[in-house]
């Protein structure tokens, strides 16, 4: 009787010591997604989030990883956006249903995003993104956060930083021009451009939209040069697309204000293809930037030693960024469970770094999963390196008026 | 009439600007298009690698050039060779294992070989898009108020130049005449003592090299990058089908059209519409030539 007593304790030991090894094996580490596009026409686009992501992950797991849940570590599942929506739905499909993931990291290009974005929402799986298009926060969805700035503010803050810097220099800006291809980031660029120039007084005297890979730009930059604008959009995304825009303008002799909208314009091959000179005061606005924060600088240094790159843009310090914000939500909740990280996120508060150092210094989501103190940064080519110059109060110099 | 009207409003400039772009572009899309053309008309072989060779000679061209501070211009005929001898390796190893006949296998099969290539080059040499900068690179000309890149315009007389060498080799030399025999009829080219399996191979080695070659043009003025080749291919099959699937004279005639079609289109209808217009370009000709703008009888 009691042996048999004594087995049934041994039994219950046992099967308890069981569920809890299971249960800390479990929470021994946290399985965070990270879907880009690692093949196609945007994978240096997906390159660079991936050291951005590994250096955070690597950085955190480091410094003993997620204490709330015993110093779990975050473990990236990287899966390939590939080139096309279809394949990048296919993907999201395949990582949000495979595994349990607490959150996922979104995927560079706009239309990628949001077509990621409706199976996290319906799987429930939160999702932290850079992309710029505006409808990610326009839908309602409880499961999509934007930490940076998106295509309509960034709109609206260039556009008037822009106006006070000439009017600085005595010049004055009374006309634009559009020029880009048809994807999603670049039509809600323009869309927003379209909405938000003629309320500051400023025409639009062009509209040249693409559909990439853009045969020949020179017809483009001739129109543009015809037009004669004050300051030039650019909306040009794949990486062909955005050198040629900028050859033919050289070519043509259209010096004129030109801002991008994206990190294609500030990769090192940029600067390989057109050389220094021909880079010179072309612009692009940012999400995320490297500030003159010294977390950021110090980030930079280590970005430099350990991929042999001078600089990178918000490829690399949103996703970086982002996984901190991650760790935030999770040290908050204390669970890998991705509705109550969700939940987490939705509440965050951050004024510290390291998000602070990339993402402006206050970070929080409103109800529509919005960043709303996210600021516009604008880079430009000074000297054969892009620098940040606008905001002032993150500016690392001044911006330069093209001569 | 609208078409009239609105190259009428337009200045003679512009035009010819156009006219130049489509010319410059149709240009190395011929040499593409008669690598493929010349495949399918001998050896009856849809190839959907054509344009990873392309991407192959871009890269093989990116790190020579690099490595011995060359002109990638004068690496043009080792690169086609290099590239040309991949074919034949190709041919030797797969697409003759394949029953000959099997058109769908083929198919596949140079599907299959096309993403291959593609994941292994993004594997092995990463997304990165690699420019060869040369001092043409970024220089235009500028007569009569045009502008014309200078390397396009070297990589448009380079393949107008191979292609003259291509038709020479076609109709001048023994086993060009025997891939012309071998394409209009295997069974009789065979009856006379021609290799037909030797001239198959022969061809998508020649086919594949002249792909290799249109990259190594290329590289100085577009990225190399493991996914190029998708920007291209379906401008490659439209520039053969029109042209008459099968003749090399056809498909270099195709292509210029193509070119044209894409630039002058930009000039009357949104840019977005540009390979919209050219698909329907394509249907309409196909509509009425359902063998091509210029296929003939005789397929090479």
């Amino acid at each position: 009787m009691i042996s048999k007593s004594v087995r049934i304790l041994a039994a219950g030991i046992t099967a308890a010591l069981t569920t809890w090894v299971a249960a800390a094996a479990a929470q021994s580490t946290v399985d965070v997604g990270l879907l880009g596009p690692f093949s196609g026409p945007w994978a240096e686009h997906g390159k660079l989030m991936r050291i951005g992501a590994d250096m955070a992950v690597e950085e955190i797991n480091r410094q003993g990883g997620i204490k709330a849940l015993g110093g779990a570590k975050i473990n990236l599942v990287v899966a390939d956006t590939g080139p096309s929506v279809e394949t990048a739905t296919n993907a999201a499909q395949r990582l949000l249903s495979g595994r349990k993931l607490s959150a996922f990291l979104c995927c560079f290009l706009s239309s990628f995003t949001l077509a990621a974005s409706e199976i996290g929402e319906r799987l429930q799986v939160p999702m932290l993104t850079f992309s710029y298009s505006d409808v990610l926060v326009e839908r309602g969805y409880k499961y999509t956060f934007r930490d940076s700035s998106g295509a309509d503010f960034q709109v609206r803050a260039a556009a008037e930083l822009l106006k006070r810097e000439a009017a600085k220099l005595g010049k004055t800006i009374h006309s634009a021009a559009l020029v880009g291809d048809n994807t999603a980031a670049s039509v809600a660029y323009f869309k927003s451009l379209g909405e938000v120039l003629p309320k500051s007084d400023v025409k639009i005297v062009l509209n040249r939209v693409w559909t990439p890979p853009l045969a020949d730009a020179i017809p483009v930059a001739l129109a543009t040069r015809d037009a004669n604008p004050d300051l030039v959009f650019l909306g040009a995304t794949t990486f062909d697309d955005s050198v040629g825009i900028m050859r033919a303008f050289n070519a043509t002799g259209v010096k004129k204000l030109a801002l991008g909208n994206g990190a294609q314009f500030v990769t090192p091959e940029f600067l390989d293809a057109l050389g220094p000179q021909q880079a010179e005061g072309v612009m692009t606005t940012q999400g995320t930037a490297i500030t003159k924060d010294p977390y950021a600088q110090d980030f930079l240094k280590r970005f430099r030693e350990r991929t042999g790159i001078r600089w990178t843009g918000h490829d690399t310090t949103s996703v970086y960024s982002e996984l901190w914000i991650l760790k935030d939500a999770l040290e908050k909740v204390g669970s890998a469970d991705a509705t109550k990280v969700r939940d987490a996120i939705a509440s965050i508060h951050i004024t510290t770094p390291p998000p602070t150092a990339f993402n402006g210094v206050d970070i929080k989501y409103d109800a529509h999963g919005q960043n709303p103190g996210a600021p516009t940064f604008i880079v430009q080519w000074q000297n054969g390196l892009p620098v940040l110059v606008a905001p002032g109060e993150f500016a690392i110099a001044p911006l330069k008026w093209p001569s | 009439m609208a078409v009239v009207t609105g190259l009428l409003r337009m200045s003679l400039t512009t035009i010819l600007q156009a006219i130049a772009g489509g010319l410059l572009l149709g240009g190395v899309y011929a040499l593409l298009a008669a690598g493929l053309t010349l495949i399918f008309g001998v050896m009856r072989v849809i190839n959907f690698a054509q344009a990873e060779f392309m991407m192959l000679g871009m890269f093989a061209a990116y790190f020579l050039a690099t490595a011995l501070n060359l002109d990638p211009l004068l690496l043009t005929l080792p690169v086609g060779v290099g590239v040309g001898l991949v074919g034949l390796g190709v041919a030797l190893g797969l697409l003759e294992r394949v029953p000959r006949g099997d058109q769908n296998a083929q198919l596949i099969l140079t599907l299959g070989v096309s993403l291959i290539l593609q994941n292994l080059a993004l594997v092995a040499l990463g997304p990165t898009p690699r420019v060869v900068v040369r001092s043409y690179t970024n220089a235009y000309w500028s007569p009569a108020g045009l502008f014309i890149n200078h390397a396009r315009l070297y990589a448009c007389v380079a393949s107008l130049l191979i292609m003259g060498v291509l038709y020479l080799f076609l109709t001048r030399t023994w086993t060009g005449r025997a891939m012309r025999a071998t394409a209009d009829d295997p069974v009789s080219a065979g009856g006379v003592g021609i290799n037909v399996r030797r001239t198959h191979v022969i061809a998508f080695m020649v086919g594949s090299g002249l792909a290799g070659l249109a990259g190594t043009l290329m590289v100085t003025f577009i990225a190399a990058a493991p996914s190029i080749g998708n920007d291209f291919i379906v401008i490659i099959f439209l520039a053969v089908v029109l042209g008459g699937l099968g003749s090399v004279v056809g498909a270099t005639l195709g292509a210029f059209l193509v070119g044209l079609v894409q630039s002058l289109s930009g000039l009357l209808l949104p840019l977005q519409l540009q390979n919209v217009t050219l698909f329907i370009v394509f249907v309409a000709i196909l509509l009425v030539r359902p063998q091509g703008l210029f296929g003939f009888r005789q397929r090479v």
